[in-house]
C-alpha cells in the first residue's frame, strides 16, 4: 500500500508503492506544494510509468514558478528505474 | 497458475497481491518482485485504456520454471493493438518537451528479459520473461 506524508512544507515522503491507482492521491499532496519541495523516497519500494508521471508534471509546475522537486533516498528498484527513465537530466537528485 | 482481474485500475492491489502468492518462498533476487508489478501493471493498464471494448476480465498467467519466470497477459473481444511497436520515448528531451505515453512499456522493455505481442481473432496476449539469476539472492 501507499502512505504520503507532507511533515513540511517542503518536504513530502512517499512510501510503499506507487502504482496508477495511487495516482490522484499523491497529485492531491503535490498540488499544495510550491518553490521547491523535497521528496523522500527512503520507504517507496515501487513506482511505475503513472507514478513518473505525476512526478514530471509537478517539476514542470514548479520550475515556472521558479522552484523545483529534489528527489531523496532511491534505493534499489527505484533507483534503477529512474536511471532508465533519465530523471537524472530533468530532476535533482541526492 | 492463472487468475482473472476486473479490467479497472483497483484491481492492480488484487494483482500484486496474487504476484506476492506465486513469489512467496521462493529464494528470488529481492528486486525481482517490484519489476513483475512493473511488467504486468503498464500492460494491464495499457489493455484497459486503449484495447476496446474488451471483456470484463483480464486473465494474468505466472509460470514459474527453473531459469526463468514466464507472464502472460490475455485480453477478449479487442481490436489490434501492439504496444510493443510503439517508438521509445525520446528520454534526453527537457522537461518542458517531454510528453507523456510510450514511457511504461519503454521500462518494460528495459527491465524484463523479453516482451511478446500477439493477436488473434479478437484475443490480444501479451507475453513476459524475466530471467532468474539465483546466483544473485
Amino acid at each position: 500500500m501507499l502512505e504520503v506524508q507532507h511533515p513540511r512544507p517542503d518536504t513530502v515522503v512517499i512510501s510503499g508503492r506507487f502504482d496508477a491507482s495511487q495516482v490522484d492521491a499523491v497529485r492531491l499532496v503535490l498540488d499544495q506544494c510550491a518553490g521547491t519541495v523535497t521528496i523522500d523516497f527512503g520507504g517507496l519500494e515501487y513506482i511505475s510509468s503513472a507514478g513518473l508521471g505525476v512526478l514530471v508534471a509537478t517539476q514542470r509546475r514548479l520550475k515556472e514558478a521558479g522552484g523545483e522537486v529534489i528527489l531523496r533516498n532511491l534505493s534499489g528498484y527505484v533507483r534503477d528505474i529512474f536511471k532508465i527513465a533519465r530523471f537524472d537530466l530533468i530532476f535533482t537528485i541526492q | 497458475m492463472e487468475r482473472r482481474f476486473p479490467r479497472t485500475l483497483h484491481s492492480l492491489q488484487s494483482i500484486f497481491a496474487f504476484v506476492d502468492e506465486r513469489m512467496q518462498g521462493l529464494p528470488l533476487p529481492v528486486d525481482i518482485t517490484p519489476t513483475l508489478y512493473l511488467g504486468i501493471e503498464e500492460v494491464f493498464t495499457n489493455m484497459i485504456k486503449y484495447q476496446h471494448p474488451g471483456s470484463a476480465e483480464v486473465a494474468i498467467e505466472i509460470d514459474i520454471d527453473q531459469d526463468a519466470i514466464l507472464i502472460c497477459l490475455t485480453d477478449w473481444n479487442v481490436g489490434r493493438f501492439d504496444p510493443t511497436a510503439a517508438a521509445d520515448p525520446d528520454l534526453t528531451l527537457p522537461i518542458e518537451q517531454r510528453r507523456p505515453g510510450g514511457l511504461g512499456v519503454f521500462l518494460t522493455k528495459a527491465m524484463m528479459d523479453g516482451l511478446e505481442y500477439r493477436f488473434n481473432d479478437g484475443t490480444s496476449t501479451i507475453m513476459m520473461k524475466k530471467h532468474i539469476r539465483r546466483n544473485n539472492a
